[in-house]
């Protein structure tokens, strides 16, 4: 896992119309992820109710389906790629301790992603911590739907 | 805003999934194309939190004043962004919609939840096909610290109420 380069872009870009000024807001800075950091995408499908997404250790598909520890999290990114209007997953909300909670405040906290939403979530300094025993060491996400809802799904962090 | 476009783009690359492309992931988010009709504000308010004991900002999206000092009245919201301007270790933003009991409650799963975020660090979240409305009591933010002055910084972009 070397020479890992990656960075997060956020940016508006927008004409007011009493102005006319094109304003350009860049919100997020370029961040060159170190060389210890790793990154990973995971597609899959969401069943109806509770579903968990592995950090501690995660298999992901480079072609090699090899095996990766994140101790901690710098960055999540989830999309749902669902079309269907009323389509919501819900990130977090949990009462497990194996569960990762980190940027929520609570364990019963969670946040809902309605169809074609998108939640981004970086934390460059401040890394958010899991663990291989009793911590949390998995993402739940619940479909609180009654069909199947495909999400995308970004981890950045310091992996073993 | 005759025109607007708001681009999220995220492009990284792993040198170990080189066999799948370099482009990892990217994505740009056109909303003239999404919501051609409607008309958008984008609410953009710079701050820093208050540090004492219990106090928080209270962030009126419904009713709120964009940083062109232009009444806005932002009736359904499809993107925030959230940014905590601390560069200090430690120094953690705390963002709810909790305030008069009347949260905007499609947000999180319950009325009570709260999302942290570190210091360097953002929260961006946004809906494509379903927009979450405000109301004369649903559209306050709350943004806040643990006894910490906290810089921040805040982008709602919405469609306006006429």
């Amino acid at each position: 896992m070397s020479e890992i380069k990656a960075k997060l872009d956020i940016s508006l870009a927008y004409e007011n119309k009493t102005d006319s000024i094109i304003h350009s807001d860049r919100i997020s800075e370029e961040y060159e992820y170190l060389s210890q950091e790793s990154v990973i995408k995971i597609e899959t499908t969401l069943g109806t109710g509770s579903n968990y997404i592995n950090l501690y250790p995660v298999v992901y598909d480079n072609g090699f389906n090899e095996t990766l520890y994140f101790s901690s999290i710098s960055c999540f990114i989830i999309r749902n790629k669902s079309t269907i209007i009323g389509d919501k997953i819900t990130i977090g909300s949990s009462i497990l301790t194996t569960d990762f909670t980190g940027f929520f405040n609570n364990y019963t906290d969670g946040i809902h992603i309605y169809s074609g939403g998108i939640f981004v979530l970086h934390n460059p300094i401040d890394l958010y911590s899991t663990s291989s025993a009793g911590g949390s060491r998995r993402l739940k996400i619940s479909n609180q739907t009654e069909s199947s809802v495909p999400v995308e799904i970004i981890i950045m962090g310091m992996g073993l | 805003m005759k025109n607007l476009k708001t681009s999220v783009l995220l492009d990284i690359k792993h040198n170990a999934l080189s066999s799948l492309g370099d482009a990892f992931a990217f994505y740009s988010i056109d909303l003239n194309k999404e919501l051609s009709n409607s008309s958008f504000e984008i609410y953009h308010i710079t701050g820093t939190t208050p540090s004492g004991s219990g106090q928080v900002d209270i962030i009126d999206i419904g009713q709120g004043i964009d940083s062109l000092g232009n009444y806005n009245q932002i009736r359904k919201v499809q993107y925030f962004v959230i940014k905590n301007k601390s560069t200090t270790a430690g120094q953690t933003l705390f963002f709810d919609v909790n305030y008069d009991e009347t949260p905007i409650n499609v947000l999180f799963n319950a009325s009570n939840d709260v999302l942290k975020i570190g210091p360097s660090g953002l929260v961006l979240y946004g809906n494509h096909l379903q927009t979450f409305d405000t109301s004369l009591t649903d559209r306050y933010f709350r943004i806040y610290s643990n006894l910490q002055a906290i810089p921040y910084e805040l982008y709602i972009i919405g469609i306006r109420g006429e």
